[in-house]
């Protein structure tokens, strides 16, 4: 009889509960609120905001908002700065993009094939993106040290630097402070971390061929790279495009490899557009200016939305 | 001449014993039909026949050269898989072409081939779609036409018409039986589907358990089934088995009638049936009931063609009686038949 009441005082309390758990609307709302709120505080507000400050005249020290128009990006278009962080960005991000999917294929298809101590090979290639990209990137920095760089000792030993030999006479490369060698470190450092994500995006869609498939080009005669060069690369075509867009997500948008590495130097030649926006806008507290620059960012990265979503909803794997 | 031969065929994985030595001769231009339950080693025997699988024993040679190591494309075979494995993103011109381009024949050569195997399976129209624009059926014979354009020794087909609806595949079987008549082509057709295996087989190979249990025609195998297992898996419904002291008898359906139905007076087994349902499947009846002997009850199928309008009701207890030349005799320990009647 207290077991039966105690019951039914339970069910009447969890009615309320119980109600909304039915309405499927509701519900659905309830469960969208969090992403919508995340969306709009932290995504739409300070889009907004930055579109408003890089119409105006605000700096750190002068808050107030008045209008002025394209002036901002008129001054900014104009320094030697920006014209080189522009094309740094672009160049970098595609130069970065071109090697990572050549050597991404070549690693998914080396990790797709069967091989003894394959778990061990793909956690150490997958490593460099589960390191934070900071401390990456500072380990790069000692790598690369004008003094005290492994890379100038190996140099030195193998007879390729120091006094009659090619890269001579001087026993250091200074790698990070000569303009080629210094865009070429970026770009290294943007491809040993972009790498392991495309390599597993690759090996994703290699495994997802239909083993059928395989084994009936083995069948009708094709030999490895046949296979792999009009099978499997085609087949795998709009899931090396997600890889690529990503990776130009990445690319593009990161700020911290250049500004631990090389701070936009020597000079301003490794200068891109986030690390500069940054500079300009929070170090020199020039907000509007800051604002200007990084808004140049927002085409590139609309376009490739765009086309990944295009890719993501067009894609079907066989 | 045997065109295929396996000697002690063996193909285990981890524990599982897929295959378990397999002895056959396969004649050149017959259909073989290698015929079983899911899960008895047919696809695994097919896939190590064309190179896909490799033995774990045994030998295979194709037209008396062992080709037990060697790869798929060393052969001379060609297969097709119960997907098809249409290469998606090529039009069906480059599908069927792809065995020819890995020859590295000449282009003019390859249209030529190409255009008279599309002629032959009446695919012309369809040679610049995407395979995903094809029908089933149309699917089906661009992956056949793929299979022939290399003009093979072998054609090995692993359930080709499973994935037809049921209308298709009576015409595909009829198609599929004129092509290979036509081309005179060494075919091995693996099926779990007995109907296609009596209809398409020249011979047919029952396997279970990863082993061979009977080879023979089909009128061989379904009137002197080796086995139980074999009189069993053969025929809609199987054979009816009765057990006796100590061996089992077995009958067809169709030949387990009325009483009043069969003229003949002598050399009948009589068995007293109790009906307890009946299925009325336009052509004919299926009925279904008991029947004792001196081991207790035993559940028996009759099916009685339409033309035989006798009335049999459920519930109701008829004679039914079986003529002596349709009863079979079986061990009942090793299920093998024996030769004469106990």
């Amino acid at each position: 009889m207290t077991l039966q009441k105690t019951g039914v005082v339970k069910s009447t309390q969890n009615k309320g509960f119980r109600g909304l758990s039915d309405n499927e609307g509701a519900l659905g709302s309830l469960f969208l609120l969090p992403a919508i709120i995340y969306i709009v505080a932290l995504v739409a507000v300070p889009f907004f905001i930055a579109i408003a400050f890089s119409f105006s005249d605000v700096t750190v020290g002068n808050t107030s908002l008045n209008y002025v128009g394209l002036e901002n990006f008129a001054r900014v278009i104009k320094t030697p700065q920006f014209k080189r962080a522009l094309i740094n960005s672009i160049g970098f991000t595609f130069v970065t993009q071109v090697i990572v999917i050549v050597l991404a294929n070549i690693l998914a298809v080396i990790l797709s094939q069967d091989f003894r101590g394959k778990w061990i090979a793909r956690m150490l290639i997958i490593l460099p993106w589960a390191t934070p990209i900071s401390l990456g990137t500072i380990g790069w920095l000692w790598l690369l040290d004008s003094k005290f760089s492994p890379f100038d000792w190996f140099l030195v030993k193998w007879g390729l630097l120091g006094p009659d030999t090619i890269l001579g006479p001087g026993t250091h490369m200074i790698f990070l402070g000569r303009e080629w060698l210094a865009m070429a470190s970026v770009v290294t450092i943007y491809v040993w971390r972009i790498l392991p994500l495309s390599t597993v995006i690759l090996l994703a869609g290699l495994t997802s061929i239909n083993q059928d498939i395989l084994d009936q080009a083995e069948v009708d005669g094709s030999k490895f790279f046949r296979t792999l060069f009009t099978i499997k690369l085609p087949l795998i075509l709009p899931i090396m495009a997600v890889a690529v867009l990503f990776g130009i997500i990445f690319t593009f948008t990161d700020m911290t490899v250049v500004y631990i590495l090389t701070r936009g130097g020597p000079i301003y030649y490794t200068q891109v557009l986030p690390v500069w926006a940054y500079f300009k806008g929070i170090d020199s507290g020039a907000l509007a200016d800051g604002a200007a620059i990084a808004l140049f960012l927002f085409p590139v990265l609309l376009a490739v939305v765009i086309l990944m979503l295009r890719t993501a909803s067009r894609t079907e794997i066989n | 001449m045997a065109i295929i031969e396996t000697k002690g065929l063996k193909k285990y994985f981890d524990s599982v014993k897929a295959v378990d030595g397999i002895d056959l001769a396969i004649n050149e231009g017959e259909m073989l039909v290698i015929l079983g339950p899911s899960g008895c080693g047919k696809t695994t025997l097919m896939r190590m026949i064309a190179g896909l699988e490799k033995p774990t024993e045994g030998e295979i040679y194709i037209d008396g050269v062992e080709v037990t190591q060697l790869p798929p494309r060393n052969r001379d075979i060609s297969m097709v898989f119960q997907s098809y494995a249409l290469y998606p993103h090529m039009t069906v011109y480059n599908n069927i072409a792809f065995p020819l381009k890995a020859k590295k024949l000449s282009k003019k050569y390859i249209k030529e081939k190409v255009e008279w195997a599309a002629k032959i399976l009446g695919i012309g129209e369809l040679l610049e779609r995407k395979p995903r624009h094809l029908s089933g059926g149309e699917r089906q014979r661009v992956a056949l036409c793929r299979a022939m354009v290399k003009e093979p020794k072998i054609l090995l087909l692993d359930e080709p018409l499973s994935n037809l609806d049921a209308k298709l595949r009576a015409t595909a079987r009829d198609e599929l039986q004129q092509f290979q008549r036509q081309l005179g082509i060494t075919t091995v057709f693996v099926t779990h589907d007995q109907i296609e295996a009596m209809g398409l087989g020249d011979r047919i190979v029952v396997m279970n358990h990863g082993k061979v249990r009977q080879i023979g025609s089909p009128e061989e195998i379904y009137h002197n089934s080796n086995d139980t297992f074999v009189a069993t898996f053969l025929g809609s419904p199987g054979i009816n088995l009765i057990e006796r002291n100590n061996y089992l008898v077995g009958f067809r359906p169709e030949n387990f009638l009325p009483r009043e139905v069969v003229k003949q007076k002598k050399g009948l087994n009589k068995f007293p049936l109790r009906v307890s349902r009946v299925e009325h499947l336009g052509a004919d009846r299926l009925v279904y009931g008991e029947t004792d002997d001196e081991k207790g009850v035993t559940k028996v199928i009759a099916k009685l063609p339409s033309s035989i309008t006798v009335l049999v009701e459920s519930g109701k207890k008829y004679d039914f009686v079986v003529q002596e030349q349709h009863m079979r005799y079986f061990d009942d320990q090793s299920g093998i038949r024996l030769k004469v009647k106990p």
